[in-house]
């Protein structure tokens, strides 16, 4: 079955909202109203809260505020340390994930705790000694002689691995301050090495690199900023590479390319045609997901006594594969791909041969007929579980309704029991005879008849993703509507989700959120006319989008 | 349990410390304590110190507490495991408290008992179980505890033993984090023991006895810091209040690295107890990993390396399967928090909760297993051991657990008190008057409280 035309003209190209109480389930199109006490968002805004969503101007349209001060994920600190020293994947650096934060929007607003300060130090000490220790070595990264007297290595090193550090040219202030640290530290150790390895060390440290810097230019008078020129650049890296500009970058930024529209477009297809951009396709489906929070998830099934230590192989073909489902073509297909990545620990889940495949060694197979899309890898199904033997449609559902088409779902009413009855050894009920209870109490009823549904579909799914038809031996029923959408199974729910109309704007959504760190609870109208079809669309419709690139003084 | 004592030169000299090492500030090894062993010679009282021992998913609400009130508890099912330290944990029942219901529970009680306040809720929070995107409005009781009781070489002592509860990566904090500097400020814990000794015990002193002259490393490093602090008042005239107060947070710990580097940190009051703890777990278990970070918390206290500690077992809702005492191979095998809702107050909840009081007994054994002149560092010691609901098969928040250990500013001798509807605030107030801090109130909102638990108080 196709979308019938009369559910898109009612649903019309916005997302799914369900008001208060979700009585009427379908209600309009998301509004952003200026008064931060109401709309339809489910709690009004505490203006002390660093994460709260953008304030609204007075024709609607957000004002975000500068981002500011953006910790690196842990991820990207990794990469970039590498980067800035230019590291080839040979080098065997002491380099490793330094940090808290593992999402972009969380490293928009959390502080360094002191703790993980001395990380960062120890870290970036060790990588220094390292980049030192050998000569040969040293001069290949760091372009001269460590050894040598004067300042003239300390100089050069502040113009290549100081400006891809600062993600900029330092300012003469920035200049004199590491100089000094270089010659300071060299005359009292009588050690021109020691002095470099602190350059090093301490430009690691330093937080115009531990944060990416993105307060904009001002305009004359509009309160408008406008990111520009390096700023840009970065904020183009992280997303599209998931690291630092490169010399390359920096330099069209500096020459002014970023500053027109078709300059823009003209870097970001460079960039997209990078092999780089594997990597930002990579982080931007982890975060889509929070896949990377399955890593101390546990599992209990009897056929998978193994699932603690195939959590990383499991994350690793739900990512190979939604990286090499983006580079083939449609975005829709990650809901849809025929085809996973797998290696000899994920294929069990999958229920396919073992025969052919090694540890580690992730290669592309068909799936069974009950499979297709990101939304039955086990990955995602094992994340979205409630405890540790048992799925949770409720989850499943919510993820897909909030996260994948960025419908508002309100909290349950106050005083009201979110816990179900649960299924006793004498009378067994399935997922859908428990959450029954969402679909009789009108109260329930009107915001879990948009979440249950969905999750329902996927109980063919155990909770480690193992394919099931039976429940505590009663058979499964996985079959539902979504916005009159009807299917049988999770292939059909897969198939709604692929052509639900709301599914690429709110892609873009949360790309958005990743590149500019605003919190995006539902399609701003900015957005809710993008329709990417590819990486390359949906890249360029971020790249492109005011949200990216213009913020508005406090 | 044997301890060596600490020869002055093995420590300063520090033990093998990978990659950077960083100086601690010296104990004063030679300080004597005086007869009681209350003060040191000279008259200067010895530092207060305080903890949070956490677990996740509560207890048995019906019956956790002993049956009778006042000193000398008998203990109850529950807390027979730690019938033995009886005599130095005080134990107060009865008492709710008054989360709004608003969220997940798992979420508002620690937030309401270890900060003292409902958890920020941003409009993306709009489930009971978008706890991802919620975080803590100010300092949980710890660093209270921390600003109050001074700094020494290190602010505090943040650990964990079983893993977190962050099952999505929102921006939130507050399901994932015992302790906490602000909203989005949390202190990421220690998770290997091994990893915590090394930052507190792995380094010498620079330029002390026995060694041969300035260490190059540490001068590198306070040039490196002094560079970065520049860098950083450039950055922050070109920022906005919210991103400056994140830059001061940052600069605080540039402090604090800069006053260990220089020796300007409060030199510590060490006792002749301070000994090198041991580094090295027997083997990988929660209990042993929990022990190991009980003692290395001890050792830091005695030594007065830092005069706060929080400690969580296991992080809210407690998803983790107690391993120690549940067989991997069962079918049975399930999380703590699983078994309290499908199984009621089955075999599995009531060892659970034994196991669970079990290690914050041992906890309370390693600090009083420190003897300082006739008594022990638990004499100058509160222990503050709570959870995230108050019990796990009901999720309610009626009878908090709530067991407060040591002498510190407390009663002599551990006494129950059961006060039936009072605000389970109280005790975490309690444990700050006991430690000398004198802010008018605890807590905001429904958690506010003015009145201590003068039972408890010395």
């Amino acid at each position: 079955m196709r979308w019938n035309v009369t559910t898109r003209l009612a649903l019309g190209a916005t997302a799914l909202v369900l008001s208060h109480g979700c009585v009427g389930v379908l209600e309009g199109t998301p509004t952003w109203s200026a008064d931060p006490g109401s709309g339809s968002r489910g709690m009004p805004r505490d203006p002390s809260d660093p994460s709260r969503p953008p304030p609204v101007g007075p024709d609607g349209a957000l004002r975000p505020e500068p981002a500011g001060l953006r910790l690196m994920t842990r991820s990207q600190y990794a990469r970039s340390v590498r980067d800035v020293l230019g590291l080839t994947p040979d080098d065997d650096a002491p380099v490793t994930p330094v940090g808290n934060a593992r999402i972009s929007i969380r490293a928009a607003v959390e502080s360094i705790a002191p703790s993980t300060l001395e990380e960062y130090g120890d870290a970036a000490f060790a990588t220094a000694s390292w980049v030192v220790a050998d000569a040969t070595r040293a001069r290949r990264i760091l372009g001269c002689d460590p050894a040598s007297t004067g300042t003239s290595c300390a100089a050069r090193i502040l113009d290549t691995v100081g400006r891809r550090a600062f993600r900029r040219a330092l300012t003469e202030d920035e200049r004199a301050r590491w100089l000094g640290v270089a010659s300071s530290v060299a005359e009292a150790s009588r050690s021109p090495v020691a002095g470099i390895e602190a350059l090093v060390a301490g430009l690691l440290q330093s937080p115009n690199f531990l944060y990416r810097v993105e307060v904009g230019v001002p305009e004359s008078t509009s309160g408008r900023v406008t990111y520009r020129g390096t700023e840009l650049a970065t904020r183009l890296a992280y997303f599209l590479w998931g690291t630092t500009p490169d010399e390359a970058l920096l330099d069209a930024a500096e020459s002014g390319a970023l500053d027109t529209d078709a300059g823009l477009r003209a870097v970001v297809d460079r960039m997209l045609a990078d092999p780089r951009t594997r990597v930002g396709m990579r982080e931007f489906v982890s975060e889509l997901f929070e896949i990377d929070a399955l890593d101390h998830v546990e599992r209990y099934h009897p056929d998978f006594p193994s699932f603690s230590e195939d959590r990383g192989a499991l994350v690793e073909s739900f990512l190979a594969t939604a990286v090499a489902t983006l580079e083939e073509g449609a975005l829709a297909e990650l809901f849809s791909t025929q085809h996973f990545l797998v290696d000899a620990r994920v294929a069990p889940y999958l229920g396919l041969a073992v025969a052919g495949l090694r540890p580690n060694e992730f290669v592309r197979r068909e799936l069974p007929a009950e499979r297709a899309g990101l939304l039955t890898h086990p990955a995602f199904l094992a994340l979205y579980a409630h405890y540790e033997r048992k799925t949770s449609p409720t989850f499943r559902g919510l993820f897909v309704r909030k996260r994948i088409l960025c419908g508002v779902v309100p909290p349950p009413p106050p005083g009201i029991s979110t816990i179900l009855p649960e299924t006793r050894p004498d009378r067994p009920m399935t997922a859908r005879e428990l959450l029954a209870e969402h679909q009789r109490n009108p109260v329930c009823a009107s915001c879990h008849a948009a979440i249950d549904p969905i999750g329902l579909g996927l109980e063919n799914f155990d909770q480690v993703g193992a394919f099931r038809t039976t429940d505590l031996g009663l058979p499964i029923d996985a079959s539902g509507e979504m916005e009159g959408f009807v299917f049988d199974d999770a292939v059909g729910l897969a198939h709604a989700i692929t052509g639900h109309p709301a599914l690429a704007s709110c892609l873009t959504t949360r790309a958005v959120e990743l590149a500019a760190a605003i919190q995006l609870p539902t399609v701003p109208a900015e957005l809710a006319e993008a329709r990417p079809s590819s990486w390359r669309e949906l890249a360029l419709e971020v790249a492109e989008s005011p949200l990216f690139r213009v913020a508005y003084a406090p | 349990m044997t301890r060596k004592h600490l020869p002055r030169r093995t420590f300063l000299r520090g033990v093998v410390a990978g990659g950077g090492a960083l100086s601690v500030g010296l104990p004063l090894l030679e300080a004597m304590l005086d007869v009681n062993g209350k003060a040191l010679a000279d008259g200067t009282p010895l530092p207060k110190c305080f903890a949070v021992w956490f677990w996740g998913n509560g207890t048995i609400h019906t019956e956790w507490f002993p049956r009778a009130t006042g000193p000398g508890w008998t203990p109850s099912r529950v807390l027979s495991p730690i019938a033995d330290v009886a005599e130095h944990v005080h134990v107060v029942s009865g008492t709710t408290l008054p989360i709004a219901g608003r969220f997940n529970k798992h979420v508002e009680g620690p937030a309401g008992i270890l900060v003292g306040a409902a958890p920020t809720g941003t409009p993306h929070a709009e489930g009971a179980n978008d706890w991802q995107y919620l975080t803590v409005p100010g300092p949980s009781i710890d660093e209270v505890a921390a600003d109050h009781l001074g700094t020494p070489a290190f602010r505090s002592i943040v650990a964990a033993v079983t893993p977190p509860h962050d099952t999505a990566g929102g921006p939130g904090t507050a399901i994932t984090y015992g302790s906490h500097r602000g909203p989005y400020a949390p202190n990421p814990p220690a998770r290997d023991p091994r990893a915590l000794f090394m930052r507190l015990f792995g380094a010498g002193l620079p330029g002390g006895a026995g060694s041969t002259g300035p260490d190059p490393r540490a001068l590198a490093r306070r040039s490196v810091l002094d560079a970065v602090r520049g860098d950083a008042a450039s950055l922050r005239l070109r920022l906005g209040a919210r991103d400056r107060e994140r830059l001061d947070r940052h600069l605080d710990g540039i402090r604090d690295l800069e006053r260990r580097l220089d020796g300007s940190a409060e030199p510590g009051r060490a006792t002749s107890a301070c000994a090198l703890p041991r580094a090295e777990a027997a083997d990988g278990s929660d209990r042993e990993r929990n022990q190991l970070f009980a003692e290395i918390t001890a050792m830091a206290f005695a030594c007065d390396l830092t005069r706060v500690a929080s400690i969580q077992f296991s992080s809210p809702a407690s998803h983790s399967p107690l391993p120690d005492i549940f067989s991997a191979s069962s079918l049975d095998r399930g999380s703590f928090h699983e078994h309290g809702h499908l199984r009621g107050y089955d075999d599995f909840v009531v060892r659970g909760v034994q196991y669970l009081t079990d290690r914050f007994g041992d906890f309370v054994r390693a600090l009083l297993a420190v003897r300082e002149g006739d008594g022990s560092l638990l004499d100058r010691c509160v222990v503050l051991g709570t959870s995230d609901i108050a019990d796990g098969p009901n999720h309610g928040e009626v009878d908090w657990p709530l067991l407060v250990a040591g002498h510190g500013g407390l009663a002599r001798r551990g006494t129950h008190v059961r006060m039936v509807g009072e605000n389970a605030s109280r005790v975490p107030l309690t444990c700050l008057r006991a430690l000398g801090w004198r802010g008018e109130s605890w807590g905001s909102g429904s958690f506010r409280v003015t009145e201590a638990v003068a039972e408890l108080l010395a």
